[in-house]
């Protein structure tokens, strides 16, 4: 009898160890975002302040989906290194024009000024790029991606 | 002729005793095997790296750039992550097409500025020595942030996970 209660556990316990193992090398699913998101740049405006830049943006989605947040960059035009200028992981909490919540549904607006730290006056590329939460992971809409030249003054 | 075997109860000790060995067996080959492995989340770092989504810019006279007496800007490479798995830094490799070479890049420091660059991020790495032509080919290759036993690792993805970069 405790043969059997022995061999049975050591069978379990070979399995389970087999089973975490292989979990290891499993492709795991990857999140993407939808295809009809659609974010439209309304307007954005760039005004130097101090020593602050400050960078105006109204936003609409025009898309079928919520959307979760945005990454508002800005940088040189031919390159695609970005300084993003807003918090991401708010959401579009404390938009000015519009009640606010986490995210962004179908036809709502989001206005926001953001501030950072540069005074530079050439002609520089704001870029907002749309994100959805696919179950708790990030997926990224490049697609959906906005960019359009601003200058500051 | 009568023909006498194990008993029942030496047999079933023998099994037992079989299985054990070869449960320890397999128990200690797996062991060094997993410990050997770097992990990153819950899987092994190998398969994180076809997971990782980059764009790769190379640039020259970046203006965050400059060379250890200040007078000039270097190159620099810009990454921007589109992709759920965090870069911790690239390896960056130079075609010579001419000479039929590969050489590594030098990069002033071997982390992004800010930390590991994560998903949605940009950033830049300053590069020593290059002299950048036109349709100069680049290859490159993300390293990842690991788990190996108690210790972090900077692994260093496979060639085949980069991205091959051209200079305009």
């Amino acid at each position: 009898m405790i043969g059997y209660v022995l061999l049975i556990s050591i069978a379990v316990a070979l399995s389970a160890a087999v089973f975490f193992y292989l979990k290891l090398y499993l492709p795991s699913e990857k999140p993407e975002c939808y295809q009809d998101i659609n974010l439209v740049l309304d307007s954005a405006s760039c005004e130097i302040v101090s020593d602050k830049s400050i960078v105006r943006v109204n936003i609409t989605n025009k898309g079928f989906f919520n959307v979760s947040g945005v990454y508002i960059k800005i940088g040189n035009s031919d390159r695609i290194f970005r300084t993003i200028i807003n918090d991401p992981e708010d959401g579009f909490i404390n938009s000015e024009c519009s009640i606010t919540s986490a995210s962004l549904a179908p036809g709502e607006k989001f206005c926001k000024s953001l501030s950072y730290e540069s005074i530079s006056t050439g002609l520089g590329e704001l870029s907002i790029e749309p994100f959805v939460f696919i179950g708790n992971e990030v997926a990224l809409c490049t697609e959906a991606l906005i960019t359009r030249p601003i200058a500051c003054s | 002729m009568k023909k006498r075997g194990v008993s029942p109860v030496v047999a079933t000790v023998l099994l037992i005793v079989i299985v054990v060995v070869l449960a320890g067996i397999i128990f200690l080959w797996a062991r060094g095997f997993l410990s050997e492995s770097a992990v990153k989340g819950d899987r092994v770092v190998e398969m994180s790296c076809s997971d990782v989504k980059f764009e790769a810019q190379i640039v020259s006279d970046a203006q965050e750039c400059l060379n250890s007496d200040g007078s000039e800007y270097l190159a620099a490479i810009d990454i921007n992550n589109i992709g759920n798995v965090p870069i911790y830094g690239v390896k960056v490799l130079s075609y010579d097409s001419s000479r039929g070479s590969i050489d590594d890049i030098a990069l002033v420091n071997q982390q992004f500025e800010g930390g590991t660059v994560t998903i949605g991020k940009s950033a830049y790495l300053c590069l020593e020595g290059v002299d950048l032509n036109p349709q100069d080919t680049f290859r490159v290759i993300p390293k990842l942030l690991a788990q190996r036993g108690d210790s972090k690792i900077v692994y260093t993805c496979p060639e085949k996970d980069g991205i091959t970069v051209a200079y305009i």
